[in-house]
């Protein structure tokens, strides 16, 4: 009846079953090209507003509304899409990576983002107590959780590919540089233990 | 995370329209990658079928149409969601004329799926 093997993208599926290759990158292609439209109108409609409602918010019509959402994200002015995503209860954040980055280097760019953002946690309980507990506590869950996405992905490789004792992944001081500059808007103490090199 | 299984019917007729109907085929596959894409983005099936390319047959059963590309045929591709497994079970592909007899043998399909899921769980 159905075929056991599962695909996690349309273009897997199109590249097994008719192995066009043509075909398969145009369908990766097409998502590729609308990525960021698509997470804003899944936006718009999480949130419950209609093309018109947004078009009355960013002042322009719905079919200029509809004419984004159909369209592709390099044919959008950035200041629109920053209206959009403002109208929907969103904010755009721009990643400046470098072209053709491995995945291995983007797990690592936001493993290092994630650490940024829990020393920054830190920073901001300060001396009070109560937000320590509330952060130790965060801690603790998100280390579980971010352990289970690892064994999660870990588990779907075939068996004999498992290593029994893998090597932890070592983010190095240059690649733990968050993929963009920000001014840190937290406040430092100077008695708090200095935060790892390349934070 | 949302994964497709396509039936052994849609591969064979995939394999059909691949051939005989490239450029509706591309259309389909087009608005079925938008959709799967959508249910990642946390959008509930209800959500996403309701974008024009997206209809709703009844019975978890949904289809993508052609639409977005230029004086294409009317066809649909059919699909079966299990909101529980994340699954997005691909059922099968057919010109808008023959859509009753389609949907019905979706549903057939469905069952099949829903016993072999509670036989080999």
């Amino acid at each position: 009846m159905t075929t056991q093997k599962r695909y996690h993208a349309v273009a897997d599926t199109v590249r097994d079953v008719t192995g066009d290759e043509n075909l398969a990158a145009s369908v990766e292609r097409h998502i590729a090209e609308r990525r960021l439209i698509m997470a804003l109108t899944a936006q718009r409609v999480k949130v419950g507003l209609s093309q018109q409602e947004v078009a009355t918010k960013i002042s322009c019509t719905q079919s200029k509304v509809s004419k984004l959402e159909s369209g592709k994200d390099a044919d959008c002015p950035l200041g629109q899409l920053v209206q959009y995503a403002i109208a929907v209860g969103a904010n755009i954040r721009l990643f400046l990576v470098p072209h053709g980055q491995k995945r291995v280097d983007q797990v690592k760019m936001y493993a290092a983002l994630i650490q940024r953002l829990l020393h920054e946690m830190v920073d901001l309980a300060g001396d009070d107590l109560h937000m320590c507990d509330g952060v130790q506590k965060f801690m603790t869950e998100a280390s579980y959780n971010l352990g289970k996405i690892v064994e999660g992905a870990e588990a779907r490789l075939p068996t004999q590919t498992r290593e029994p004792e893998a090597e932890p992944l070592q983010v190095e001081a240059q690649e733990m540089e968050p993929p963009y500059h920000e001014e840190t808007k937290t406040q430092s103490r100077k008695d708090r233990a200095p935060l790892p090199a390349g934070t | 995370m949302w994964v497709e299984q396509p039936t052994e019917e849609y591969q064979r007729v995939l394999r059909y329209y691949h051939r005989k109907k490239r450029r509706v085929t591309e259309a389909l596959l087009f608005n079925l990658a938008k959709y799967l894409e959508y249910l990642r983005l946390g959008m509930s099936p209800q959500e996403a079928a309701k974008f024009g390319f997206v209809h709703n047959e009844g019975e978890d059963i949904y289809a993508v149409d052609q639409s977005g590309g230029a004086k294409l045929r009317e066809s649909r591709l059919y699909f079966y969601i299990d909101m529980e497994a994340e699954v997005l079970y691909t059922l099968t592909i057919g010109d808008k004329d023959e859509q009753q007899r389609d949907v019905l043998a979706c549903r057939e399909l469905k069952k099949a799926i829903r016993q072999e899921r509670q036989g080999n769980p």
